[in-house]
């Protein structure tokens, strides 16, 4: 039985939500005033889901903080209004998905219009749908990458956008309309170099999309946090959001390096290009600012086979990061962070192998346990394939 | 305009012409009309050239230079506020590059609401690399956005010279900064502020960027001038010597920070060595990114090198049990006042109960029921309404959410003591946000919804 996802504002919460028979359950995400602030996950009786009688108990923290502040009358730290920002570049980097790419960008055409350029970068294409979906679009502009991977694409998106502010937007996800007037307002903060929004489930149909929500999901919660060098371990900079949301100025490149394109989605590693960038942000002393108010909606690896190959593809690329951060940077702390891993992953996966109650299911630990096994080594293959063809790295 | 200019500017520089040549250039760009400031360069003992840059130099405003003798900072701002013809004195350090509109904001925040010390945001221009630098950045930024948050509560440790602004009949009514001091001369200055019933206020609008250049020695010795001025601080003022970090640290030392506090007592000549030894070990430890050893080696250095400046300052154990006496008879002559407030009236009726008089600390009642408790501090402002208002968002959410719950706040449907349990069960991520708790907390919601399943 899967879980219906909803969206609901506390100011007009119905009573309750019919039509809900093919579900056990519901996620709720919340909203005060329109702006999202927190979750509950409610039980789903004979179709009906009963909001109001049972809302406030599985209410989460986030929740409670943004009611009361409301209630005694503290405002929400907003930054400087958005309307006054600048204009910015949203750019949606796809492969081969035509049906996702059309959700996405029927998304983004109900962002309220403030200048924004929006640009699709096929990556790599084998089929010439994406294409042909831009074209009937005439505000979206098309840029092909052959050179395939995601940070390939990434790293073009940024020498493309017209704008100084650029935003990532998964193809498989779709933005809410108030997503990119709160990613861009904190870049009025010049120690800003990125901000990353809150990733929530468009669905959550099939047991490996629930399995990947339960576990946590691309979500970082509903409070803002502001990332720092200063304050953070950059080698744990994966805490700071993903990807799939996020925000960066365009002359990060010139601070930091652009994408490493050796890794991610495309790539023998089959993730982490993100989090790399993350940690060199914070390694340099920059901030990146977690904004829960950037919403936007995954939709996650519907079969257990993909999610197994996207986990593995995560402690693939953890490996690989820890190993360009020790070569590279010397981050003697990675050696720190391996051990850790092990000493925190070998009981889990010892638990999945025996299927005790509660463990994760042995076929994610296996793949998790190869990705993490291979990661440096991929990485290596994925290093010397780029350099024989005499690509940027 | 026959009165003179509305503004000073006061700069005091010392060998750093290419700093005062910036921050010069940018006044030259502000939208405050140039014929409505002056600016008074205190040239402090320089001998790089500066006088020559000056000579040649010709801005739109009126620029003064006063020449002297190395006599210190706090020496050079009193001697440029005496000189100073302007009602308004704007302090700038010469690396501090302002903003355009740095002198038009700083106008503004004195136009209403009575005498005050007004400070702007001066975070670092840019981030070198290197932890010393990236954490000390992180600490100015952290510092200017609290000063920004509504709910700040000022304390006299807020006042920054580096990008100032007060009247100059407060200022000379205050009597200007302490020449005695060799650092926190600010803080002493904002202590009087305070005491003299003026306000500290931020103006975030008068913006500026601080050129810095960050070393280990400059950090080091800065603690060490803190310490001696924080036992200058509190022989002036001994009502503040709990606020004082060799007070508040001495009272629960760790055992290290016992031994440091001794060495740096009885055998600085060893220590000092000792502490030379260690300087190129942080670096060392930086170069390999050991953050978290880096970090503790360089709290335990600059502990060090604060003890050295207190025990300078003080001499023996003996003098520090006398200041610690006189400042128990100083307290106990002007005791704090705290009083007691009832939320079940409404928020803004408790606000408004602190909006008059002084109150150093405030008990939470709500219907009888204890919420909470603002200790009472010294060297701060008194409390208000707004800081209220912050701290019942913060360390006060749970007990307050759980009082208005049992109070029957959110409808007659709802099974009261199911939510108010339900409400401190959440209480472990109030407040935060801490990365790692966030999945914890969606663990146990779905751990929940299990439950609830299950049992139907």
């Amino acid at each position: 039985m899967a879980i219906a996802v909803l969206d609901i504002d506390f100011e007009d919460m119905p009573e309750w939500v019919d039509g809900l028979q093919s579900y056990v359950g519901a996620l709720v995400l919340v909203r005060l005033n329109g702006r999202p602030v927190g979750q509950a996950v409610l039980r789903v009786e004979a179709g009906r889901v009963h909001l109001r009688r049972d809302f406030l108990y599985a209410a989460d923290s986030g929740f409670w903080e943004a009611w009361l502040r409301r209630h005694v009358g503290v405002g929400n730290d907003d930054r400087s209004p958005a309307h006054s920002s600048p204009p910015a570049t949203v750019a949606v980097c796809t492969r081969d998905r035509p049906d996702d790419l059309r959700r996405c960008l029927a998304a983004l055409a109900r962002l309220p219009a403030d200048g924004q350029e929006i640009l699709v970068v096929d990556n790599c294409p084998t089929i010439a749908e994406t294409r042909h979906i831009v074209e009937n679009c005439p505000s979206v502009r098309y840029v092909r990458e052959d050179r395939p991977g995601l940070n390939a694409a990434r790293n073009r998106a940024l020498q493309e956008a017209r704008h100084e502010w650029v935003a990532f937007c998964d193809d498989d996800a779709a933005p809410d309309p108030g997503w990119l007037r709160a990613l861009t307002r904190h870049f009025s903060d010049p120690s800003v170099m990125c901000v990353t929004g809150l990733t929530m489930p468009l669905e959550l149909e099939t047991p490996a999309q629930e399995y990947f929500q339960r576990a946590g999901g691309l979500g970082r919660g509903f409070k803002r946090v502001v990332f720092e060098g200063g304050r953070h371990d950059p080698l744990s900079a994966w805490c700071a959001g993903a990807g799939a949301n996020m925000a960066l100025r365009r002359s990060v490149t010139g601070k930091v390096g652009p994408f490493d394109e050796r890794v991610d989605a495309g790539t023998p590693v089959g993730g982490g290009g993100d989090t790399d960038m993350f940690r060199r942000i914070l390694a340099a002393g920059h901030r990146i600012v977690y904004e829960p108010a950037a919403l936007n909606w995954h939709r996650h690896r519907t079969e257990w086979r993909d999610l197994c190959h996207q986990l593995e593809g995560y402690e693939s690329a953890r490996f690989a990061m820890l190993l360009t951060s020790l070569v590279a940077d010397h981050e003697l702390e990675a050696l720190r962070h391996a051990r850790e891993w092990v000493r925190k992953e070998v009981p889990k996966l010892v638990r999945a192998l025996l299927h005790l109650p509660g463990a994760t299911p042995a076929e994610l630990a296996i793949a998790r346990l190869r990705g993490a096994a291979a990661g440096p080594w991929v990485f290596l293959y994925s290093h010397l394939v780029r350099a024989r063809r005499g690509w940027r790295t | 305009m026959s009165a003179g200019p509305e503004i000073s500017v006061v700069i005091p520089t010392c060998n750093r012409v290419q700093d005062l040549r910036r921050v010069l250039h940018a006044l030259m760009q502000q939208d405050f009309d140039a014929r409505a400031f002056e600016v008074v360069v205190v040239a402090d003992g320089c001998t790089d050239g500066t006088a020559g840059f000056l000579q040649l130099f010709r801005p739109p405003f009126e620029l003064r230079i006063l020449t002297r003798d190395n006599g210190g900072p706090a020496e050079a701002r009193n001697a440029g506020a005496e000189a100073a013809r302007g009602r308004l004195l704007v302090f700038l350090d010469d690396d501090v590059e302002p903003s355009r509109a740095l002198l038009t904001a700083h106008w503004q925040a004195h136009v209403t609401g009575g005498e005050k010390a007004v400070v702007g945001p001066y975070p670092p221009a840019s981030v070198e690399q290197g932890l010393l630098q990236i954490k000390v950045s992180a600490w100015m930024r952290d510092l200017f956005e609290s000063m920004a948050n509504p709910g700040h509560r000022y304390s006299y440790q807020d006042l920054l010279t580096g990008n100032l602004s007060i009247r100059r009949s407060s200022f000379m009514r205050l009597g200007g900064f302490d020449p005695e001091l060799r650092a926190h001369e600010d803080y002493e200055f904002g202590l009087r502020v305070l005491v003299a019933g003026m306000r500290i206020a931020f103006a975030p609008d008068a913006q500026a960027w601080h050129h810095e250049t960050i070393t280990l020695a400059r950090v080091l010795n800065r603690k060490r001038d803190e310490g001696y001025a924080d036992v200058a601080i509190a022989r002036a003022h001994p009502a503040l010597v709990r606020t004082l970090p060799f007070v508040s640290m001495g009272r629960q030392p760790s055992m290290v920070g016992r031994l440091l506090r001794r060495v740096a007592r009885e055998h600085p000549e060893s220590g000092d060595i000792l502490a030379g030894w260690i300087a190129p070990v942080l670096q060392l430890m930086d170069r390999l990114r050991l953050r978290s050893r880096w970090a503790t080696s360089l709290s335990r250095l600059q502990e060090y090198w604060y003890w050295r400046g207190v025990w300078e300052a003080l001499g023996s154990v003996e003098s520090l049990r006398n200041l610690m006496q006189s400042a128990k008879e100083r307290v106990a002559a002007d005791p704090d006042v705290e009083v007691d407030v009832d939320l079940a009236r409404g928020i803004d009726r408790a606000a408004l109960q602190l909006e008059t008089g002084r109150v150093d600390g405030v008990r939470l009642h709500y219907s009888g029921r204890p919420i909470g408790r603002i200790p009472p501090e010294r060297g701060m402002e008194s409390l208000r309404g707004r800081h209220l208002r912050a701290a019942l968002v913060g360390q006060m959410a749970a007990p307050l959410l759980a009082a208005l719950a049992s109070d029957g706040n959110f409808g007659s449907h709802i099974d009261e003591r199911h939510l108010v349990q339900r409400i401190w069960t959440r209480s472990f991520w109030f407040g935060g946000p801490v990365p790692d708790w966030v999945w914890s907390e969606q663990a146990r919601q779905w751990a929940e919804f299990d439950r609830d399943v299950g049992g139907h």
